[in-house]
């Protein structure tokens, strides 16, 4: 079901009815898929969805004091301030999904780009890009990214920028490896042979074959950066003004606020559990598919 | 020998360049003098507008219209010298610089300010305190501040190693940065080492069950939890399991007493432990699992049950250790993950470790506190991965060649 699966096909040549059931994606990479299209979707539409305005504050004297719990009207319930933890869900992970996906586009984006540098040019480059790459993976990334995040601003771009930063050495480590393997390989060879010069060889030859591990990768890499963005938000350091799951999720999370009304946690956590699923687990199949194998992941 | 010379070289200019960059970072990115001492000038409380790019304080008056900023890098003036300066404009003088309405005399657009003003402690209206500005200067001194970066660099390295850490200013009267993470450490340490402990304790017996049933229901049942397990974000986690253990259920504490007996104090860091540890041990699992199902279609297994020996001595005395060298080295670089996961989740389980100290200090801005505490993870991970290399060479001697 997951990489030890694949790990398995890898070592066990001898079985060839094997490798072509696994080189099927299967029913639940596509709900995956669909759940990811759908919270994207309720994401981008949110203003158009005719969900409840995520800042007003829905008091009703019937009930009493908020938080009101989950009903027909508030299917997640209210929060103290008696807004609808539903539709402030969906507009959170309009924030989430934004920083998850613009964090891991740029860390694709430098890490590929230094990543096959490194390993199409080896030498002295590939010897400093290593190293920087070593640097950046003996911070415990979370450590990292509460430094700058300490130091910066926390507007919506900088924290999207610096999980980014952190996501270029695993992926570029990835990308190196990946071109390593490849640049030993026939048709590169044959590139150069015809004349194509680096440029050509890398971009034309080497990055297709990069992309694929990488893309599988991103999807991960996506999931890690929505958590971490969640995590940074429980040190307080997550973006300052717009609403993100992981606010969300912390501002049901204080022990009162767990006894009376776990529903103003637990919401968001549903919501932002499922997402961090679906992209893990399409993410795995989708590198089971391309057999991509563990390179330092 | 010679590997080991080497080891420890790579380990030591590893701490030093993630160092250089923690300290670099903290001093290029964000302001030197700030960064040390904080809201000094507590800009909050004037009245004027209080240029955090220039610590230029405008006081309560009004004299020259538009905010003075001031830029540091300016030379210092003498005493009583006088300058002109036009609205807007740049003053020289540090932090310490301080106009009161009185010194400022305007004409049109120009103001000319008697800088005997702007002298440390003089003519403040609603700025600093004046022995906040001698705190100004201690710190500049303190902190090296008038050398150059580098400079700065190794002497504040020096002062780190030899266990002076600065001063916090978060409030006044708080003791100083060492103090504070001597009273903090050794509970992050428990809660890492608990977590770590549990994990492997669940961990091998798991991948044992699971390897020796190979894809039965039991073993997919298994991969499928490790999955959710290793998918679901700690913090979500923590809440969780709060919710249903201390909360609903009522078996554990809800928070975390550091003056009760050591015995209790274990127990009731069980939770924030377990919230790292099952994901972490999920990750053990499947790692460890693959590799005794390659172990265990190795030969001298096969030869192992030939000769009669049960399964289960198979699996403990012959396949668990030639399966253990890459949970070995997963071990050591996944502490790194657990320092940070430990850091969110002692805020939730609210334990006043690292992790509790590092939010409080990034919300005054402390930044003495979050430089110590980011230096000692970084180098607790750093030398957790030494020690996992010296466990490795010592399973297997091959490694070093």
């Amino acid at each position: 079901m997951s990489m030890e699966t694949t790990a398995l096909a890898i070592t066990d040549d001898a079985a060839p009815d094997d490798e072509a059931v696994q080189r099927r994606l299967g029913a639940s990479f596509w709900i995956c898929v669909a759940w990811l299209v759908v919270i994207i979707l309720a994401a981008i539409l949110a203003p158009y969805l005719g969900l409840k305005d995520p800042n007003q504050n829905y008091i009703n004297r019937d009930l009493g004091r908020p938080p009101y719990s989950p009903s027909a009207e508030h299917w997640f319930g209210t929060d103290q301030d008696a807004r609808d933890v539903f539709s402030r869900t969906i507009y959170g992970g309009r924030v989430s999904l934004t920083v998850g996906f613009t964090a891991i586009a740029s860390g694709m984006i430098i890490g590929g780009t230094l990543g096959m540098l490194a390993g199409y040019l080896r030498g002295w480059l590939d010897r400093v890009i290593s190293f920087v790459f070593l640097v950046l993976l003996s911070f415990p990334a979370l450590v990292l990214a509460i430094l700058i995040t300490s130091l910066l601003d926390r507007k919506l771009s900088t924290i999207a920028g610096v999980l980014g930063f952190l996501a270029i050495a695993p992926i570029g480590r990835l990308a190196r490896a990946t071109t390593i393997q490849f640049a030993e390989r026939e048709f590169v060879l044959a590139a150069r042979t015809l004349g194509a010069n680096r440029l050509r060889i890398m971009v034309r030859e080497l990055l297709p074959n990069v992309l694929i591990p990488m893309g599988a990768l991103a999807l991960l890499g996506m999931a890690v950066a929505i958590v971490a963005e969640g995590a940074l938000a429980f040190l307080g350091l997550s973006v300052q003004k717009e609403e993100t799951w992981g606010k969300l999720i912390l501002l049901g999370a204080g022990t009162r606020d767990l006894q009376e009304a776990p529903w103003i946690s637990m919401g968001p956590i549903l919501i932002l559990f499922l997402t961090v699923l679906a992209l893990n687990f399409a993410g795995d199949k989708l590198r089971e598919y391309f057999d991509v194998r563990e390179i330092s992941l | 020998m010679n590997y080991w010379v080497q080891r420890i070289g790579m380990a030591l200019l590893l701490l030093l360049a993630v160092s250089m960059l923690t300290f670099g970072a903290m001093n290029v990115l964000g302001d030197p003098l700030f960064n040390l001492l904080g809201p000094v000038a507590s800009a909050g409380e004037t009245q004027g507008t209080a240029q955090t790019d220039g610590y230029a304080i405008q006081t309560a008056g009004t004299a020259p219209s538009g905010p003075l900023t001031i830029v540091e890098s300016a030379d210092r003036l003498e005493a009583d010298e006088t300058i002109e300066v036009a609205a807007g404009d740049v003053l020289p003088q540090r932090a310490d610089t301080v106009v009161a309405p009185e010194f400022v005399a305007v004409d049109g657009d120009v103001a000319t300010v008697n800088t005997a003003a702007v002298l440390p402690g003089v003519g403040v209206i609603n700025g600093p305190e004046p022995g906040q500005l001698a705190d100004v200067i201690e710190a500049e001194q303190e902190f090296y501040l008038d050398e150059p970066l580098p400079v700065r660099y190794v002497r504040w390295l020096g002062d780190f190693v030899t266990g002076d850490m600065g001063p916090q200013f978060s409030k006044t009267g708080e003791p100083p940065v060492t103090d504070l993470i001597k009273e903090r450490l050794p509970r992050s340490a428990l809660l890492l080492v608990m977590a770590q402990f549990f994990a492997t304790v669940i961990a091998i017996p798991w991948a044992l069950i699971a390897a020796s049933r190979a894809n039965s229901p039991v073993d997919r049942v298994s991969t499928f939890t490790s999955f959710l397990f290793i998918a679901l974000p700690n913090f979500a986690f923590a809440i969780v399991l709060k919710y249903v253990f201390s909360i609903k259920l009522g078996w554990f504490p809800q928070a975390f007493n550091a003056q009760d007996p050591f015995a209790s104090r274990v127990w009731q860091m069980m939770l924030p432990a377990m919230t790292i540890a099952l994901p972490a041990a999920a990750v053990y699992q499947r790692l460890l699992r693959t590799d005794l199902i390659t172990t265990l279609q190795e030969d001298f297994i096969l030869m192992a049950r030939s000769k009669g020996v049960s399964r289960r001595d198979v699996l403990f005395k012959h396949a668990l250790r030639p399966s253990l060298f890459s949970f070995i080295t997963v071990f050591g670089i996944n502490t790194g993950a657990l320092i940070g996961g430990a850091l969110v989740v002692e805020n939730i389980f609210l334990v006043p470790g690292l992790g509790r100290a590092i939010v409080e200090a990034v919300l005054v801005e402390d930044f003495p506190v979050v430089l110590a505490i980011v230096m000692i993870v970084a180098a607790t991970f750093v030398v957790v991965n030494v020690l996992v290399d010296v466990v490795y060479s010592l399973i297997d001697p091959r490694v070093r060649r």
